[in-house]
C-alpha cells in the first residue's frame, strides 16, 4: 500500500521531470531555430537582392553621350553615362530624357555584354519624362532580352524595391534598395520609392524582390515640367518609376516616331495655387485652346472629369494630368444652375496661345516669357 | 523523493536562464543591434581643427589596435596639435597623428590607452555589389557627449574605380571604392567605418566627394585592401612611396596634328570632336580615318569634345597603336592608329589641334 503511493508519487513526479524536460527541450530547439532564422534572415534578404539585380541585369544597358549643352534650367549637366532598359528584342531602349536634356551629338548605347552600338532616338513622352531608343543589332546578333514585367497592383507601398542602373560599371548594375513608397503619384503618373533615384540609375527600371520590372525610372516634379525637373531630388528618398503598363501603352506610339507630350485644356482657374480648397471654376479660357474650341467660358465650373466628380483644383489635376495631347477626355460643367457634358480633344501646350492671367501680372513676368514657360513652381494652367 | 524534488529544482534552475535567453534573442530577431553594439568600441569620435567658415572641427575614426592607433581620413581636422578622440564611452585622449597618406588621403592617430576594442585590418573582408552594410560616424557631430556614434544601413550599390575616368572626382584618391546607397558622406563622417551585416570592417568612409560625371553627391567608402598597406606602413614608421605611375610624365604624347589628322575648329564649349581634314599619306589615312567622322572612344575613354580629345592625347606616350572608335554616318568605326610620327614631317593643316 505505501509502496504503490510511493511509487504513484514517484511516478508522477517523473512525468513531470519528463514534461519539463520536453519543454525544455522544445524551447531551446525553438531557440536556435529562431535565432538561426534572425540571423538568415537578413542573409537572405541579401541573397535576394542580389539574385534579383542578377536577373533583370542582361536587359539593362549604359547609354553614352557626346556633345552637347553643359547646362539646362539651371542644373549643371555632367558627361556621366546613363542607363536604358531593353523593351525589344530588335533593339528598342527606353530610358529618361533627363540623358538628352544636353541635346548630345551622337548617343552610344553598351550592351551588358560590352558590344557597343550607334543610338538613335525615336521619340519622346515629354509627359513621363521618357525617351525611346533604337540601336541596329548586327547580323547574327541574338534578339535581346526583354525583362518580365511585374503586375501593376503588386506594388503595394511597403514592398521591397531595387532600383537598378550601370553607371558605374559597365561590366556590373548598380543596385539602390528601399521600398515602394506609394503608388500613382505625381498626379496619378508615378510610383514613389524611397530607393535612391539620381542620375546614375534614371533611366533604369524599378524591380520587385523577384527581378521582376515595376517602371522605369525617371526624375518628376510635381509642379513643373522639363527634360530636368525633379532632378533635384536626387537620393533623397523621393524618386519615381513610370509604371510598366504605362509604358507598354505607349510604347507603339513612341516606336512609330510619336512624340507625346501632356495634354491642356486650355484653361486658368480662379485661386489656382488653394489647391483643395475650392472648386474649380474657369478664370480665363485661352485662345485657340480646345477649352475654347468647346466653347467653355469664364466661371463655368468642372465639376466631373471622364464621369469621376472631381470637388478641388487637386482632384481635377488628378484627373487631367496623365492625358496625353491628343487624348479624349469628358467634361460635366456647371454653369449657373445647367449641367452639361463637353468632349474634348486636349492638346499640347504650343498649340495654345496663353494669355496673362491676374496672378501672372501680379508676378511680373519677364519680357518674351510665356506664361507656361516659367520657371517657378505652378499649377496654373490645365 | 528528495532525490526528485531537487531535480526539479535543478530543472528550473536551467529553466529560468533559458527563458531569459529566449527574451534577449527574440528582441534581436531580424535587427542589427547585436552587431552595432559589437562595433561600436572600435569607432571614435575625433576633434580637432576647424570650426570656421562652416568647415566642422570634427570627424570619424575607426580603432584598428589595441594600443589605440586609429585609422581616419587625412583632413584640415588634423592640422593641429590638440586632437582630442573621445571613445564610445566617453573616455577622452588627446591624440598624435602617426603618419598620414597624402594620396589615399588618410592618416593614423594613436590615443594613449590599451587593451582597446579594435578592427584588426588584416581580418576585415571585401563586399560585392548587393551586400547589405552598417555605416559608423558621427555624421554632422550628433554624437555631442560620451555617446557612441551614428549607424545608418544601406547597401553597396557599386563597387567602382575613381580612376576609371580621371577629374571625374574632386580627389587625389584614384583606387577603387564602395559606392554606397545611404547618404553616408556627411560633415564629420570622414573617417568612418562601414561593416557588413556580421560586424566585419569593410571600409572608410571617406570625404564628401562630389561626382562630376552627373553632379551629384557621392557616397562612398574606401576598401581596407586598398589602404591596408600604407596604414602598416605609417604604423611601422616606413615612408610613405607615391603610387607608381603618378610621377611618371609623358614625354612625347600622341600628336594628332603630327599624325594627319585635324578637327573642326573649337568654336563652342564642349566641341564634338569631328574630323575635318586627314593629310593623305599620313598615319590617319592609313588608319582609315574619313573627314565627318566623330571620334567617341580614344583606347577605352569616352571623348565628349575637342578638348576632352586632347586632353586624352596628352595622357598618352606616343609610339604606340592607338585604338580609336568613330561614328561614321549611322555606324561605328573601329580603327587603328600608329601613332610612331613618320620621318617626312606632314605640312600641318590650317586650324589643327594644339
Amino acid at each position: 500500500m505505501s509502496w504503490q503511493r510511493v511509487g504513484r508519487i514517484a511516478g508522477r513526479i517523473a512525468g513531470r521531470i519528463a514534461g519539463q524536460g520536453i519543454r525544455a527541450t522544445l524551447l531551446l530547439l525553438f531557440l536556435c531555430v529562431e535565432h538561426a532564422q534572425s540571423e538568415d534572415l537578413a542573409r537572405l534578404e541579401e541573397q535576394a537582392i542580389q539574385r534579383a539585380a542578377a536577373s533583370v541585369a542582361d536587359s539593362i544597358v549604359q547609354i553614352q553621350c557626346v556633345g552637347g549643352r553643359r547646362r539646362v534650367d539651371g542644373v549643371s549637366l555632367g558627361d556621366g553615362p546613363g542607363t536604358g532598359l531593353i523593351v525589344s528584342p530588335d533593339g528598342l531602349i527606353l530610358t529618361s530624357r533627363f540623358h538628352f536634356a544636353r541635346q548630345p551629338t551622337a548617343i552610344l548605347v553598351t550592351l551588358p555584354d560590352g558590344a557597343r552600338l550607334p543610338a538613335r532616338m525615336l521619340a519622346t513622352d515629354a509627359s513621363r519624362g521618357l525617351v525611346l531608343l533604337k540601336v541596329d543589332l548586327p547580323a547574327a546578333t541574338p534578339p535581346l532580352p526583354v525583362p518580365k514585367a511585374a503586375s501593376a497592383d503588386s506594388a503595394q507601398p511597403g514592398a521591397w524595391a531595387l532600383a537598378l542602373g550601370r553607371t558605374f560599371d559597365p561590366a556590373e548594375v548598380n543596385i539602390s534598395v528601399g521600398v515602394v513608397s506609394a503608388t500613382e503619384r505625381i498626379w496619378g503618373k508615378a510610383i514613389q520609392t524611397d530607393a535612391k533615384i539620381s542620375p546614375s540609375n534614371y533611366g533604369g527600371p524599378l524591380v520587385d524582390i523577384h527581378g521582376r520590372v515595376w517602371g522605369l525610372l525617371v526624375p518628376l516634379s510635381p509642379s513643373r515640367d522639363g527634360e530636368v525637373a525633379g532632378a533635384a531630388w536626387y537620393d533623397s528618398g523621393i524618386g519615381f518609376a513610370i509604371p510598366y503598363e504605362t509604358i507598354r501603352e505607349i510604347l507603339p506610339r513612341l516606336a512609330r516616331g510619336e512624340d507625346l507630350q501632356t495634354g491642356f485644356v486650355g484653361v486658368s482657374l480662379v485661386d489656382e495655387q488653394n489647391l483643395f480648397g475650392i472648386m474649380p471654376q474657369i478664370q480665363l479660357v485661352h485662345p485657340d485652346s480646345p477649352a475654347a474650341k468647346a466653347g467653355l467660358q469664364k466661371g463655368d465650373r468642372i465639376v466631373a472629369v471622364d464621369r469621376e466628380a472631381v470637388e478641388t483644383i487637386a482632384e481635377l489635376m488628378y484627373r487631367l494630368k496623365p492625358h496625353l495631347a491628343g487624348d479624349g477626355v469628358e467634361l460635366l460643367i456647371q454653369r449657373e444652375s445647367a449641367q452639361f457634358g463637353k468632349k474634348i480633344i486636349v492638346a499640347p501646350e504650343r498649340d495654345i496661345s496663353w494669355r496673362k492671367t491676374p496672378g501672372d501680372a501680379k508676378k511680373r513676368l519677364p519680357p518674351g516669357q510665356l506664361p507656361g514657360r516659367k520657371k517657378k513652381d505652378r499649377f496654373d494652367h490645365l | 523523493m528528495k532525490l526528485s524534488v531537487q531535480k526539479i529544482r535543478r530543472i528550473g534552475f536551467w529553466f529560468a536562464p533559458l527563458l531569459l535567453l529566449a527574451c534577449a534573442l527574440h528582441a534581436d530577431a531580424g535587427s542589427f543591434a547585436e552587431k552595432v553594439n559589437q562595433v561600436q568600441p572600435k569607432m571614435v569620435k575625433l576633434y580637432g581643427a576647424g570650426g570656421l567658415r562652416g568647415l566642422e572641427a570634427y570627424q570619424t575614426g575607426i580603432l584598428i589596435s589595441p594600443d589605440g592607433h586609429v585609422l581616419t581620413a587625412w583632413s584640415y581636422v588634423l592640422d593641429t596639435e590638440g586632437i582630442r578622440a573621445t571613445l564610445h564611452d566617453g573616455r577622452s585622449y588627446d591624440a598624435e597623428v602617426v603618419g598620414v597618406d597624402p594620396w589615399l588621403e588618410i592618416a593614423v592617430l594613436k590615443i594613449p590607452a590599451n587593451d582597446l576594442a579594435c578592427f584588426p585590418l588584416e581580418r576585415a573582408v571585401s563586399g560585392r555589389v548587393g551586400e547589405r552594410v552598417l555605416a559608423f560616424s558621427n555624421l554632422f557631430g550628433v554624437a555631442t557627449g560620451s555617446e557612441p556614434v551614428s549607424v545608418q544601413r544601406g547597401v553597396i550599390s557599386a563597387v567602382t574605380n575613381l580612376a576609371a575616368r580621371r577629374g571625374v572626382f574632386q580627389t587625389e584618391y584614384e583606387g577603387p571604392v564602395y559606392v554606397l546607397d545611404a547618404m553616408t558622406n556627411n560633415p564629420g563622417a570622414a573617417g568612418g567605418g562601414l561593416t557588413n551585416i556580421d560586424g566585419n570592417l569593410l571600409g572608410l568612409l571617406g570625404k564628401e566627394l562630389k561626382n562630376r560625371q552627373d553632379n551629384t553627391w557621392l557616397n562612398f567608402a574606401l576598401p581596407v585592401e586598398a589602404i591596408h598597406e600604407s596604414v602598416a606602413a605609417m604604423i611601422a614608421g616606413r615612408p610613405q612611396v607615391p603610387p607608381q605611375n603618378r610621377s611618371l610624365s609623358v614625354r612625347e604624347p600622341v600628336d594628332l596634328t603630327k599624325l594627319g589628322l585635324s578637327l573642326v575648329p573649337n568654336v563652342v564649349d564642349a566641341t564634338p570632336p569631328f574630323i575635318d581634314a586627314v593629310v593623305p599619306g599620313s598615319p590617319a589615312a592609313a588608319a582609315g580615318f574619313v573627314p565627318d567622322d566623330l571620334v567617341l572612344f580614344v583606347d577605352d575613354v569616352l571623348v565628349q569634345s575637342i578638348v576632352d580629345l586632347q586632353r586624352v592625347c596628352s595622357r598618352i606616350e606616343g609610339g604606340g597603336t592607338l585604338r580609336v572608335l568613330v561614328r561614321r554616318g549611322e555606324g561605328l568605326e573601329k580603327l587603328e592608329l600608329e601613332t610612331e610620327i613618320p620621318e617626312t614631317d606632314l605640312d600641318a593643316p590650317e586650324g589643327t589641334l594644339r
